[in-house]
C-alpha cells in the first residue's frame, strides 16, 4: 500500500486533465482484471468476471476519483508570470507560498501579491511565479490552458501513517488496486467494475456517466472523509486509526441504510475494526451514482483524513487496508439467503 | 421563401422572435434556409431541431455508428406578460438572465411570431425621480411595458398574459468598414447562422466525413432547461461540438488577466467554464485545425460563465465536448456587439474541425 501510494501521489492529475494517474492505473489494473477500458469523459473502468453462471452474477461498481485539485494557466502578464484559476475546493491560505508542478514538469511556487491581507487572499490575488525573466521565457515553459498542481507528496509519520498530498483521493484508488489483489485469491461470485472516475473535484461528474455506462446494482465509493480528532475540529464521531468508515451520510448522499448495516454486519462478524460516518460538509461520487439511471443502491467505504485539500493531508493506512479488507470480505461471504437476499430484505425495510 | 448568405443571414436571425419557450419562428427559418441541403431533418419532442448529414469517405464505416453532434441552441433572453393594467400598460418577468439596468427606455416587441405589437419599457424621466431614486436600478417588478394602449380593453385586443416579448433591435454594422456588428440575441443565433452555412457546405462539397454529423439547434438554453441534453439523448453522439457566445470584458479599465477573451482576436475556445471541462484533446485538436487552417483563435481567460456543456457532456455514459464560441460583448442585452470576422472565424473551424475528425 505504501509504494502505491508513492506512485499515485508522485503523478499529477487534476479535474479534466486525469491522464498521468489514469497510465499509471492502468498498468495497476489491468494485470489483475479481465478487461479494462477508458469511457468518453476519461474515467477507467475495469471488470473482473464473477465465478457464478451467467445470469446469476450481479454487477457491482467499486468508485475512486482519479482527480486532484489543482489550478489551469489563464493568463502570462509581461513580466512572466502565470495568473491562474482554482479547479477544485482550493484553500488559497493553504496552497500560498507552495512549490507547483506543470504537466510538463515545469515548477514554481504559488505566491499572493505582495501587501495582500491574509482573509483576502483569493484566485485573483495568487499568481506563480516560474522564475523567467521575461513573458517571453515564461511562454516556452508554461501556455495558457496548461495545468499545475501543488507538489505531490509522501512522508511516514509514526506507525503506519503518512503524510502528504493528494491522499484525496489516490489512498482510494489503491483501495481499488488492493481490492482486486485480493479478489485475485479469493474470488467472488459477481462482476465486479472498478471504476477510477474523473472530475470529481469539480462536481461529482465522471462517476455519473460511468454508473450510467455500467448500470450497475450495487455502487460503492472509496474517498476520503473528515475526521473530528484534530485540534479544533468540530464534533464527530469518526477518527485517523478508527478503521473503515462506513458512511450513512455526507451533504450530497444519504447512502442506503441496509447497505451500510450490511456492510457493519460482516465487520463485526469477521472481528474488523470499523466505524460509522456522517460527514456535515462535503460532497462524494456515492450521490453521482445513486442517481445514475433509474437509481443505484450505494455505499461508501471512507478513509478518515485530516487536513483535506491541504499540502499535506494525513491517514494511517491500516485504515485502507480495512477499508479493502472489508469490501473482500462483504463480496465473498456465503449467502444465507440466495443471490437476492439483500434485495429482499431492503424492499422489506421499505414497507 | 429568400434564402440568405452571409451578414444578411446572421441579420434575419438575429432579429428573428424566439424567447427560451417560443422558438417556433427561429425554427422554422431555420429550416427553409436549409431547405433540401441535408440528408435528413426531424423535430424531437422538446422542439430541438436536428439536422443530418451522412457521413461519407475512406474513413467511414456506418457499422462503427459513428456520431458527431453540432450544437447551439435558438433561443434568447426575453420577457413574459404577467399582468395587464387597468391603464393598460402590461407588467412582465424576464425569460433568462438580464440586468434590469439595461431595460429601461427600450423598445420592445410584444406577442407572439405573427402576431406582433410593438412597444417600450418605460422609464420616469428623471426630473420626476427623487435624488435617491436616480442612484438605485429600477426592479424590474416596478417596470411595465407601454403599447400605446388607453386601457385595459384595449391592451387586451393586443396582448393577452402569458404573450411573450423581445428586444426591438435591428442588426447593424459600424466601425471600421462595418467589422463590428450591434444587434440582438447575438449568442446562439450567431452560431445558428455559422451553422446553417456549414450545413449548407457540407452538403454541396465533397469532403470526407468519418462521423455522421448531427446539427441541433435546441431550445430553452437561457432558462437553463438544456435543450441540448435531450438532443443529445436523441442523438446519442460520441462526440460532441458546443457553439455559442462568449460573454467579454475587454473594456476600459478592466486589466489584462480579467478580460476573458476578446474581440476581433477569433474564435474562442474554451478550457473550462463553471460547470464544464471540455475534452482536453478534442480541444487540442481544434487548435491544430486552426493553425493549420490559418484560423484565428484565441483561448478563453476564466471559468465563470455556464454553458449547455455540463449537460451535454454528462449526458448518458458521457460525451466528449469542445466548445467553440464567438466572443461577444453586452450580452443579454439589446446592443450586443460582435465582430463579423470571429463569426467568420467561428465558420471556419467548425467545418475544419468537422472535415478533420478521424476516427
Amino acid at each position: 500500500m505504501l509504494n502505491m501510494m508513492k506512485t499515485l501521489t508522485a503523478c499529477r492529475g487534476i479535474s479534466g486533465y486525469e491522464k498521468g494517474v489514469s497510465d499509471k492505473l492502468l498498468m495497476m489494473i489491468s494485470p489483475l482484471t479481465d478487461r479494462t477500458w477508458v469511457d468518453p469523459m476519461g474515467s477507467l473502468l475495469a471488470l473482473k468476471k464473477g465465478t457464478a453462471p451467467e445470469g446469476e452474477r450481479r454487477k457491482i461498481m467499486l468508485c475512486a476519483h482519479m482527480d486532484e485539485i489543482g489550478f489551469l494557466v489563464t493568463f502570462i502578464d509581461d513580466n512572466g508570470f502565470v495568473r491562474v484559476t482554482p479547479i477544485g475546493g482550493i484553500n488559497f491560505i493553504a496552497a500560498s507560498y507552495a512549490t507547483v508542478t506543470f504537466g510538463n514538469g515545469t515548477k514554481g511556487v504559488l505566491v499572493p501579491e505582495t501587501g495582500t491581507a491574509p482573509a483576502d487572499i483569493k484566485a485573483d490575488k495568487v499568481y506563480v511565479d516560474i522564475g523567467a525573466k521575461d513573458k517571453k521565457e515564461a511562454e516556452r515553459k508554461v501556455k495558457v490552458g496548461d495545468f499545475c498542481a501543488l507538489e505531490g507528496s509522501l512522508t511516514r509519520l509514526c506507525g503506519r501513517r503518512v503524510a502528504g498530498r493528494p491522499m484525496d483521493d489516490r489512498i482510494g484508488c489503491a483501495v481499488l488496486v488492493r481490492i482486486a489483489q485480493l479478489l485475485g485469491e479469493t474470488p467472488c461470485r459477481d462482476d465486479v467494475y472498478f471504476v477510477f472516475s474523473v472530475q470529481e473535484e469539480v462536481g461529482l461528474r465522471g462517476a455519473r456517466t460511468a454508473a450510467f455506462g455500467i448500470s450497475p446494482d450495487i455502487g460503492l465509493v472509496y474517498d476520503v472523509t473528515g475526521t473530528g480528532d484534530s485540534i479544533g475540529a468540530k464534533p464527530m464521531a469518526c477518527s485517523v486509526g478508527g478503521g473503515a468508515a462506513i458512511k450513512l451520510k455526507d451533504s450530497s448522499v444519504i447512502c442506503d441504510r441496509a447497505l451500510a448495516e450490511e456492510l457493519a454486519g460482516v465487520a463485526k462478524e469477521k472481528g474488523m475494526k470499523y466505524q460509522f460516518e456522517i460527514l456535515a460538509a462535503g460532497g462524494t461520487d456515492t450521490a453521482s451514482i445513486q442517481m445514475s439511471g433509474a437509481g443505484v443502491r450505494v455505499g461508501a467505504l471512507s478513509i478518515p483524513t485530516r487536513y483535506i485539500h491541504s499540502g499535506t493531508e494525513v491517514l494511517d493506512l491500516n485504515d485502507a487496508e480495512a477499508c479493502a479488507a472489508l469490501t473482500v470480505a462483504w463480496l465473498t461471504r456465503e449467502e444465507k439467503s440466495g443471490g437476492n437476499g439483500t434485495d429482499a430484505e431492503a424492499g422489506a425495510e421499505a414497507e | 421563401m429568400r434564402m440568405y448568405s452571409g451578414q444578411e443571414l446572421v441579420r434575419e436571425l438575429s432579429q428573428a422572435f424566439g424567447p427560451s419557450g417560443c422558438e417556433d419562428g427561429v425554427r422554422a427559418f431555420i429550416r427553409t434556409q436549409i431547405g433540401a441541403s441535408c440528408d435528413g431533418m426531424t423535430e424531437d419532442r422538446a422542439g430541438n431541431l436536428i439536422v443530418r448529414i451522412a457521413g461519407r469517405g475512406v474513413d467511414y464505416d456506418p457499422a462503427e455508428e459513428r456520431r458527431l453532434m453540432v450544437s447551439t441552441h435558438m433561443d434568447e433572453v426575453g420577457f413574459m406578460v404577467r399582468e395587464i393594467t387597468d391603464e393598460g400598460y402590461l407588467k412582465f418577468s424576464l425569460i433568462g438572465q438580464t440586468d434590469p439596468r439595461v431595460l429601461c427606455g427600450r423598445h420592445v416587441v410584444v406577442g407572439e411570431e405573427n402576431r406582433t405589437v410593438k412597444g417600450v419599457i418605460a422609464t420616469k424621466a428623471i426630473h420626476m425621480q427623487t435624488a435617491e431614486k436616480r442612484t438605485k436600478a429600477t426592479p424590474v417588478n416596478k417596470m411595465y411595458i407601454d403599447i400605446g394602449a388607453k386601457s385595459a380593453g384595449d391592451a387586451e385586443k393586443l396582448v393577452q398574459v402569458g404573450d411573450y416579448a423581445t428586444f426591438d433591435s435591428d442588426l447593424v454594422p459600424f466601425g471600421k468598414d462595418g467589422r463590428y456588428i450591434k444587434g440582438k440575441a447575438l449568442g446562439g443565433r450567431l452560431a445558428c447562422a455559422a451553422l446553417i452555412e456549414v450545413i449548407r457546405y457540407l452538403h454541396a462539397s465533397s469532403c470526407e466525413l468519418a462521423y455522421d454529423v448531427y446539427f441541433a439547434f435546441t431550445c430553452n438554453r437561457e432558462i437553463g432547461i438544456s435543450g441540448a441534453s435531450v438532443a443529445a439523448f436523441t442523438v446519442n453522439p460520441t462526440l460532441a461540438i458546443l457553439t455559442g457566445a462568449t460573454a467579454v470584458n475587454d473594456l476600459p479599465g478592466v486589466s489584462p488577466e480579467a478580460r476573458v477573451a476578446a474581440l476581433g482576436e477569433g474564435c474562442v475556445l474554451s478550457l473550462a467554464d463553471r460547470q464544464t471541462l471540455y475534452d482536453a484533446g478534442l480541444t487540442r485538436f481544434a487548435a491544430r485545425c486552426a493553425e493549420e487552417g490559418g484560423i484565428r483563435y484565441q483561448i478563453k481567460q476564466g471559468d465563470s460563465d455556464t454553458s449547455d456543456g455540463a449537460p451535454l457532456q454528462r449526458s448518458m455514459a458521457g460525451v466528449r465536448t469542445v466548445s467553440l464560441s464567438v466572443p461577444v460583448r453586452y450580452t443579454h442585452s439589446a446592443a450586443c456587439v460582435a465582430s463579423y470576422e470571429d463569426y467568420q472565424a467561428l465558420l471556419n473551424l467548425c467545418k475544419a474541425v468537422i472535415c478533420g475528425l478521424k476516427p
